[in-house]
């Protein structure tokens, strides 16, 4: 685990390395759900993970590390999930790994429905379900993620919930 | 459906449509993989193990199961002192029988108080007594009845013959 004490300078490499070593792969899985896409997330990953390493220096308490690398991979999935939508390339279908063969065809297209209707939402709607029901990060830890105030962010999680029931209502019933 | 349900219902959903439910990232490459279903009944397991084990050291080390401890030792010194107690009683049997004494005495004396009130019911049970006797008497007087009319003396003996046909045809005819 990262030793380091609070308030000293944290410019050496090694306590960096370590740092991404323990956040990587969460911040891979991060990657994949906001951005959509498995490929686009080891490119992500990288460019997070070298603008880390020219900003750490800056970086005043080490604790506050995973969650200041969270909100960096977040923010570099949605400008690269923006830059797809502006150029069109976002084709709308979010990944559908293949899972495991006790998984029945009825929860299969129930979740992929669910996928879709997910990924129509808005950003600003979109981001903070993910984060929050995906991602499992408390609605304080998304909120400084997204740079939003708390209340903010609940009544928008609120709003992506109301959207969901109304599109699903048929498979709520 | 009701509210709640529907929600949960929603909730549930919504987490079943990650991608990435029920998968994991392999160490040091950027794909997915199924975990073993060892691996995830292992998952599965470890938070009841885990939370089972802190109840555990919990109920062990709290502060309330020592002072639970502490009132059963007291009980069983209570306990101890009051059979030592019965011990000593038993030494003292004279002291015992004269305090059965007085329980007698105390309860003869309790005992005699009734027996004013037995003798009061007593004398209201006579006078009750005395009383239906006196109304049997006059239940019993004879009645004063109306003087008889014994001036005649005759005796009127009536004999009944069945009338003959002949007979009747006589009493008939005489007007």
């Amino acid at each position: 685990m990262l030793s380091q004490p609070v308030g000293t300078s944290l410019r050496s490499d090694a306590v960096f390395a370590q740092l991404w070593e323990a956040e990587r792969p969460r911040l891979w899985r991060l990657a994949v759900r906001v951005s959509g896409s498995v490929d686009a997330a080891d490119d992500l990953t990288q460019d997070v993970g070298i603008r880390a390493a020219q900003a750490f220096s800056e970086l005043r308490r080490l604790e506050s590390g995973p969650a200041w690398l969270t909100k960096m991979t977040v923010h570099t999935a949605l400008r690269w999930r923006q830059r797809q939508r502006d150029a069109s390339l976002l084709d709308g279908t979010f990944l559908s790994p293949d899972s495991g063969p006790e998984e029945t065809t009825l929860q299969r297209d129930a979740a992929a429905r669910m996928r879709s209707v997910i990924d129509a939402l808005p950003e600003t709607l979109r981001t903070p379900l993910i984060l929050h029901y995906w991602e499992g990060l408390s609605c304080r830890e998304i909120a400084e993620a997204l740079e939003i105030p708390l209340g903010t962010l609940l009544s928008r999680l609120f709003a992506a919930r109301k959207r969901l029931r109304k599109q699903l209502s048929d498979e709520l019933l | 459906m009701n509210f709640f349900k529907r929600e949960h219902r929603l909730t549930e959903l919504i987490r079943t449509a990650d991608p990435l439910e029920g998968l994991e990232c392999l160490e040091g490459e950027g794909t997915l993989a199924i975990p073993s279903p060892l691996k995830r009944a292992m998952r599965g397991l470890a938070l009841p193990l885990m939370a089972l084990v802190f109840v555990g050291i919990w109920w062990v080390a709290s502060p309330k199961t020592s002072v639970v401890r502490e009132k059963s030792h007291i009980i069983i010194k209570k306990s101890d002192v009051s059979f030592i107690k019965s011990e000593v009683g038993q030494k003292n049997p004279d002291i015992a029988r004269e305090k059965s004494h007085v329980a007698i005495k105390k309860s003869h004396i309790v005992r005699r108080k009734p027996s004013l009130s037995r003798r009061k019911s007593w004398v209201g049970v006579r006078k009750l007594r005395v009383a239906r006797a006196k109304r049997h008497i006059t239940q019993e007087k004879p009645k004063i009845l109306p003087p008889e009319n014994r001036d005649s003396g005759e005796m009127i003996v009536v004999a009944v013959r069945p009338i003959t046909p002949d007979e009747l045809r006589q009493e008939l005819q005489t007007p």
